[in-house]
This record gives C-alpha cells, structure tokens and sequence, in this order.
C-alpha cells in the first residue's frame, strides 16, 4: 500500500488550474460571536498574562456542524491569587456559521489549552481544557452539553501550579483510546511574580529585551516538563511514567502536534519549545517515545540556533507524500519550514523565502491548509507581540501585527495571499494568539477561529475563488455495544472511534494529469487550540477526486472511489462511505 | 539615499580614515567597542541614539566605514531597513576607507543579504575567485558564507567555513550555532561520534554564551558592581583566555580599588600570563585589603618558593595552617609544601610530623614527589 501511495504521489506534478482570489474575511460580530479575551492587565507585567488562551472546534449536539469553545482568562493574577477564576465559552453553530452563546460547563480557572476527541468511545467528540494549575475532562453528554468526568491536574493555588499550554488527544498506544499528551511551560508563582528583575544584589538579572523593561521569562524561570495519560477509553486517563517520554528535557512548550512523522503507521509528537530546542519524540506504537529532533534536523533553526518555538503546522507541503513542519517562532526569528525528506526533514526555510517575510513577526498558532483550494498548501500564521513594550521606536516589530498567509505552491517561494478585502482577518495589525481550523459554513473550504490577547475573538470565513473541494470525515469501526469499545485482546491495533491518527490520500485529476493529496486525521493543531477532525481537499477549479486510500490506525487499507467533487463524506473503517452530502 | 545624506557628500566624507588625534581615535575605539557590544547584547536602539548623527556627513564618524557599517546593522535590526542600505551604499564604492572599514561595510552587506534570504548575495559579496572569503581575517566572513551555505541545505560545503571560524572566533556569540551546525554536518556523514561531541561543545558555548552575556547586562546596568566584573574574568579564565580577563580585572582594580577578591583573580590571570611579578603584586595588594584571602595566600606563597623566597613562602603556609579551616584545600596542600620545604632542608622529622598531619587531613601525594 505505501509503495502504491509513493508512486502515486512521485507523479504529482499536475498542477490543479490557475490561482483563485482569496481572503478570510473576519464576520465574528455579524454572526453572533461576540467573545472577548481576557488576558489580565494591558501591561503585560507577568509572563502568564502574555501567552491568550486558545480555541476549540468540536461537534456538540451531534448535528453535523462545527462549534465553538473559547478557553479565557482572567483580568488579574490577584484575582487568580484570590481564588477566583472563570469558566470556558461556548457557543453553538446553527450549521451556517450563525452562533448562539450556550452555559459553559462551569468551570473555574484560568483556562489556556484546549484539546477534542472521543475520549469515551461514544462516538462524540469530548474536550480536555488545560490551564494553569488545571486540567480537565469534559464528556459530551447526550444533549450536547459538556459535563466534567476527570479532573487530571488540580493545582492553581501552589506556588508552582502546573501551566499546562497546549494539548494533544491522539492514540499514541494504538489499542483504539485516545491519550493525552500536556505541554507544559515553567514555574511561576501567581502570587509572587518576579517583576522587574531575576536574582537578587548585584547578580540580579534585569528583565530586559532590546534595552526596554518586559515582564521577566521564560529564560531564568524554571522550565516545567511536558506529562502524557493514558486514556482507558471510557473518559478517565492514567498518568504515565515520565520516561515513557523518552527522557526529553523539559522545555518551556508551548506548541504539540501529533503526527505520523516516520510513515510507519503509528502516532508521533513534534514538541515547539520556547527559547529551547524543539522536541521530536518518535513513538513506538506501544506509549513510549524516543527523543530524534536533533537526529531528525527539526530542533534547532537552519542557522544552529535553538529559537523560541511557539507553533507547529503539519501538512505536505510540496506535495512529495511526506509530513513536513512549520515552526513558529519570535520576532527575530523566522517561521520555519521543514520538509520531510527520506531521513529526517530538510530546511525549506531560506529556499522558500520565509525568514525575509517572517523575521519580524511573532507568531503563534500555525495551519498548513489548502484555504483557496488550489490543490497547494497556504500557511496561515497567528501574529502578535507578546511586549506592548515593541511599539517603542527602534524595535523592529510591533506589538500589534495582522494575521499572514502565505501561498507556498506550485512555485516553492513563499508568496503572501489574502489581506485586501474590507473585514479581511488577515489586514488588522492585532494580536492573535490560538487558531482552530475548520469549516464552520458547510462550504467545504477551511475557516478559522482566532482568539486575541484582550480582544475580541475573529471568525475568519474563507471567501473567494471558485476551487472544487471535497471534505472527508473518518470514523472508527462501529463498537458493539456503543459506548463499550475495549482493546483488543490480542493487542492488535484499532482505529479509535473518531478516526484519530487515520492518513488519507487523494488522488486528483486536474488538466495535465494527476495529482495526489496527503492528510492525516489530527485534531491537535494550533497554538493551544483544537481543530476540525474533517480532513479539507482543495481540487482546484477543474479537479476530480479519483481515488482515497486510507490507512487506518488498525493498519488496514482500503481504496474509495466513487467521490464526487462538492461533496462532504463521512467514511468508516470496513464499511466505505456511510454519508453524503452536497456542500453548501 | 536620504535627504539627510546627500550621497556625493557622503562619499566625500568617507575620505579619511585616520582620526585627528590619538585621543580622539582612543574615542572612536571606545566607541566601536560599545556599538559592538550594543549589537551583540541585541541593543540597536543604543547605538541609533547617537549612531546617526556621528557617521551623518559632518558627524566625527562619517569617514569610519566600520561606525557604519555598524549604525547600518542597527537601523536594519530596528526595521529600518532602507536607511540601513542607503547608508551602505554611500560608503561601498570608497577604496580610501581603510582595509577593515571596507571589510566591514562588505560584512553589513552580507548580513543584510542573509537576514533577506539572499544566499546568492552573500557569495557574491564575500565569496573570492576560489570561494575563500575575499575577508579571510574577519571571522563574520566565514560566518556568513557558511550560513548561505547551510541554510541551502549544503552542511558539507560549510563545515570548512565554520571550522576555521571557530578557529578565528572561539568565543563568539554564533560559535555555539557553528558548533551546532558542524554537528549538523557530521550526522549527515554519519560520523555519529563527531556529531554528539560538536553538539556537546555546542551546548557548552551556549552555557558559556549565556553567562557571558548576562555578566555584560550587569556591567552595563551597575558599571561600578564588582561582583559581574569578577564573574565576567572568571568566564574569561574559564575559556583559558587569561589576557581577557586581566584586561576586565585592571577595570575592576581602577573602579573599586578595595575589592580584594578581583585581586586574586588578576594574580591568578596574571599567573597564567607567566608574570609571576606582576602575580605576587596582585596576590599582596589582596592579602592587604583582606587576610582572609585563602587563595592569594597559597598562591603568593607558590610563587615565593619558586622564586626561592622560602621565608615568605613560608609565613603564608603557616598561616594557612594555623587560620584555615581544617579541611580547606588550600590549608591541606599548605601543610604539604611545609613538609616538602621541611624535607629539603634536611629537618626530617619535622618532615615526616608534617606530611602525616598532611595525610591525615586527607591528602595522598608523597612526601618526595
């Protein structure tokens, strides 16, 4: 099956049609989102205030559509310090992208990472809210609401709480449920921030960049290490053994994303780490991981310089049937772009431009998606300083920045896309931190949800173009009875209810020939934010989708045909496609 | 160009490198200095604040290519980037701008070039007939024609560059990257060993790197601090640099004259200088400033027995030994030396009483070496 994949996507050299108009038009107010961040003070005068919150797309009610999650924060660490806390927000899409606030599931906390999966087997797609001190299980219930089932950290008032950033659900063990993997960032006492300086006398150590007093850290505080659960797959988890992690140092992480990173059919994690080198940790298909970044070229930038990595995109950039990575990271410092190669990845960073157009950005939650549909890849970044202090003159950045997209093919330079149309998400100079990625309108194309430090939340519906696409939804084998899936006996791997960890190929016809699209299905994409399960094709404006192969957790194969373009279906492992529908 | 700059006065300006007076180029060294240690600390906005205007047409620096290539580098980092090339552009055509100015205005370039993803354009401009950097002797050269050539995926073609950087420039800021992107290179020939001991000297730089720049931070907040002065001769000492960190410890001495530990330290720098004069000078002003200086005490006394001054040595060992704690190293290897100093005199049994207090206090050398 690899080998017919390979030699598939060895001759995907077609190009899908001439390049469509495109931007993501931000129409969060008109249609009912109205969700403001808060991120306490304006100042920024502790690290925690800085780092937002992130965002969720999950289907709640089981009606087919994509809602919203929106994890907050407080106004003040002495709020948090006096036990005060909040809960995270909901809000339901009526299916085209109209949305109504619902009560949260009221919890209390300062809320920061979100992750979606089947954590119960029930076939609905369940939450994991982290923050600091906290980390939660959230089961979808039968009306939709989401009820707390585990509490897995429960520190906020410590002086050390656990600050969990970004999450990730995804079978690392592959017996069919979903586990857990936190990120962790460093040790920061909410009650007694260090301010102004680290140390004490004449070794103190001024909290400085660039000359200007910021907030002190990450360097110089003490970093926390990431922690993994197992899932039992009725919604309770287990914590394992650190070592299991492979012995990876801790970092201050910031960014996780789960991927099949050496083709080898199980799940494995890249790890972006702020102001230190970025983790790889290649999994065993049985819950332990092994530590390559080095070994694999992704954990330090092209120049040799650990950098302060703040999100992970995964997708198949240019379109060779392998993963490649695109790593976030802070001003100074360039996005960059990593290509799977045969061992390892490559640096695209330079060949691709990326460093000129990114230097000065900080940048956050990260897609590699195909927005316009063109059968290429874009990459979207989340931009935004995390010093107001950088609109003071001679910094070279800005606290405020607008969102990017970057069109990354056919040709391989990086080319910016989007940003002319009135309301577009990619023109105001803001400052965005978590992204969720999914189709919120039905039209097939992919959207985004972004949250801002202290602002308002942006929905950023893809418009223009006249791209064909096809959306798939992949679903685990049926459990009998619903709800009781338990490992197989004879430990042989099984696809987790929602499909998690499955990898499709799409193999296109366009006018010069053929061409073939690479996904997998992740939900732990974004900065602290949770995507769409809903695997998004571009087919260009003239594109037939020919053929789907699937790799299934459980390593079966199996090839669809049958697909029709303007389509969304939902396929389940054995059974082909179980649902279509026409999209909007 | 900018209005500010008229470009043919510019050019005029760069006529002369040679500054007026040996005061005056005593100023402009200091303030090169600074501007560099500005950039390195990521300060552009220090050196714009007065950078500008000194290499402006008229200004004091305005004939200096290295000021500018240097206020070039902050305006790009601050963002601005097209007076950063316009500036460059006034001052490359100039041959009159001495060797390391002209050097210096190429290596802007490069930068520049590299921060743009220009690789074509950094080879171009540093790149000689034979690929050797047309700068060999500035370390930057090798730097930047290796980064285009690691950033273009080609880890074999910059693992010579980056050698013989690291060579020029041991303890530069980038040298724990070079050693990173050296161990890049030996794991894609395989050479796993080589890749983790150029990865570990990697991490080492970086430990050293971070320590460095922090100590500078200090200085630069406190000047007069002499606490981030001593730590700063003891990472010079540490990286075997000992004239580095002589060269701290004297501004240490001339700015808090009574600190008696960065005494020690410049006996001990001074020490591995091979001046065991100007040694024992630093070891005596610290004992004067404090007798408790365990270290100067041992150390004047080494140097004294050297020097045949077995009575001095002497006086300071028994002091040792009678003040220190017990257990103190410098108390323990007092007591052998006194032993040994016993031995050759032919006082044996003073000798051996000696060397078994030394023995008992946990030391193991013999007493006849």
């Amino acid at each position: 099956m690899r080998r017919v994949l390979l030699a598939c996507l060895s001759a995907s050299c077609a190009d899908a049609g001439p390049r469509l108009p495109f931007d993501l038009v931000d129409e969060a107010e008109a249609r009912g989102l109205s969700h403001a961040n808060r991120s306490g003070g304006p100042k920024k005068a502790t690290i925690l205030e800085a780092n937002g919150a992130g965002v969720a797309l999950l289907d709640l009610e089981r009606d087919g559509d994509l809602d919203v999650v929106l994890a907050q924060g407080l106004s003040s660490l002495t709020e948090l310090c006096a036990g005060g806390g909040t809960d995270i927000d909901v809000f339901l899409n009526d299916g085209a992208a109209r949305f109504t606030r619902t009560p949260g599931p009221g919890l209390s906390g300062w809320w920061t990472g979100l992750a979606t999966g089947d954590v119960d087997g029930d076939g609905d797609a369940d939450l994991v809210a982290g923050g600091f001190g906290r980390l939660v299980v959230l089961v979808q219930q039968d009306g939709g609401e989401l009820a707390p089932a585990a509490e897995l950290v429960s520190a906020p008032s410590s002086p050390a709480p656990p600050w969990i950033t970004s999450l990730a659900l995804f079978d690392a063990d592959r017996d069919g449920h979903l586990d857990l993997y936190a990120g962790l960032y460093l040790d920061l006492d909410p009650c007694a921030p260090p301010l102004g300086a680290l140390g004490d006398g004449a070794l103190a150590v001024p909290c400085e960049w660039k000359g200007l007093a910021v907030y002190c850290g990450p360097r110089g505080l003490s970093p926390q290490a990431d922690r993994m659960w197992r899932g039992r797959g009725d919604g309770s988890f287990e914590e394992l053994d650190p070592a299991r992690l492979g012995a990876a140092p801790a970092g201050y992480t910031l960014a996780v994303a789960p991927f099949d990173a050496d083709g080898d059919g199980d799940t494995d994690l890249a790890v972006a780490a702020d102001s230190s080198p970025n983790l790889l940790l290649i999994g065993d298909g049985a819950g332990a991981f092994r530590e390559l970044a080095y070994a694999a070229g992704v954990a330090l930038g092209a120049d040799g310089r650990p950098q302060a990595g703040m999100g992970i995109a995964v997708g198949d950039v240019d379109r060779d049937g392998r993963f490649d990575l695109a790593i976030t990271n802070f001003s100074d410092e360039p996005t960059e772009l990593h290509l799977g190669a045969d061992v390892g990845f490559t640096q695209a960073t330079y060949r691709y431009g990326l460093s000129r157009e990114t230097q000065r950005l900080l940048s956050w939650s990260a897609h590699l998606a195909d927005f316009d549909g063109d059968g290429w890849l874009e990459l979207f970044t989340a931009n935004g300083h995390v010093y107001p202090q950088a609109d003071e003159p001679n910094t070279g950045t800005s606290y405020g920045q607008p969102d990017t997209l970057w069109h990354l093919g056919p040709e391989p330079r990086a080319r910016p896309a989007g940003g002319a149309r009135a309301g577009s998400l990619l023109a105001a100079p803001l400052g965005s931190r978590g992204s969720a990625l999914g189709d919120l309108d039905g039209d097939g194309a992919p959207d985004l949800v972004v949250t801002r430090i202290d602002g308002p939340t942006a929905l950023g519906l893809a418009r223009g173009g006249a791209a064909r696409r096809l959306a798939v939804r992949c679903l685990g084998p049926r459990a009998d009875p619903p709800g009781a899936r338990s490992a197989d006996p004879t430990g042989a791997p099984r696809t987790p209810a929602d499909g998690m960890g499955t990898r499709l190929v799409l193999v296109v016809a366009a006018t010069g020939g053929e061409f073939a699209l690479l996904d997998e299905v992740q939900t732990a994409r974004g900065y602290q934010s949770a995507s769409t399960p809903w695997s998004h094709f571009g087919l260009g404006e003239r594109g037939t989708p020919l053929r789907l192969f699937v790799c299934w957790p459980s390593t079966r194969e199996e090839t669809l045909e049958g697909l029709r373009a303007g389509e969304r279906i939902w396929i389940r492992e054995g059974e082909g496609i179980v649902r279509r529908e026409e999209l909007r | 160009m900018s209005a500010r700059w008229p470009a043919a006065l510019a050019i005029a300006s760069l006529a002369s490198p040679v500054p007026a007076s040996p005061s005056a180029g005593q100023a402009r060294d200091a303030r090169i200095a600074a501007w560099t240690e500005a950039l390195e600390l990521d300060l552009a906005a220090q050196v714009l604040r007065e950078g500008p205007v000194l290499v402006a047409p008229g200004g004091a620096l305005a004939r200096d290519g290295e000021a500018l290539a240097l206020v070039a580098r902050a305006l790009y980092r601050a963002g601005r980037e097209t007076e950063a090339d316009e500036l460059l552009a006034s001052a490359a055509p100039l041959p009159e701008a001495g060797a390391a100015g002209r050097a210096a205005v190429e290596l802007a370039r490069a930068w520049i070039a590299l921060e743009r993803d220009d690789l074509g354009g950094v080879r171009a401009l540093l790149a000689g007939p034979d690929g050797a950097p047309r700068f060999p002797k500035a370390p930057e050269a090798w730097l930047y024609l290796a980064r285009s050539f690691a950033r273009a995926g080609e880890a074999a073609r910059a693992a010579p560059l980056l050698e013989r950087f690291l060579e020029l420039a041991p303890h530069h800021g980038e040298a724990p990257a070079a050693w990173y992107l050296l161990a890049r290179a030996a794991l894609e020939q395989g050479d796993l060993e080589a890749a983790r001991a150029r990865r570990e000297r990697a991490e080492a730089a970086g430990r050293w790197q971070a320590y460095y720049r922090t100590r500078r931070l200090q200085i630069r907040r406190d000047p007069d601090a002499p606490l981030p002065r001593l730590g700063l001769a003891q990472l010079w000492m540490e990286a075997e640099e000992p004239a580095r960190a002589a060269e701290v410890l004297a501004e240490l001495a001339r700015r808090a004259p009574g600190f008696a530990p960065g005494w020690t330290l410049l006996g001990e720098a001074r020490r591995a200088l091979d001046d065991p004069h100007g040694a024992r000078e630093a070891y005596t002003r610290a004992l004067e400033l404090d007798p408790e200086e365990r270290l100067a005490r041992h150390n004047r006394a080494v140097l004294d027995l050297a020097a045949g001054r077995e009575a001095d040595a002497e006086r300071d060992l028994a002091w040792l030994v009678e003040h220190a704690p017990e257990r103190d190293p410098r108390a323990v290897n007092a007591l052998l030396l006194l032993a040994r100093l016993a031995d050759r005199r032919g006082e044996g049994e003073r000798a051996e009483g000696l060397h078994a207090d030394y023995r008992a206090r946990g030391g193991t050398e013999p007493l006849r070496p």
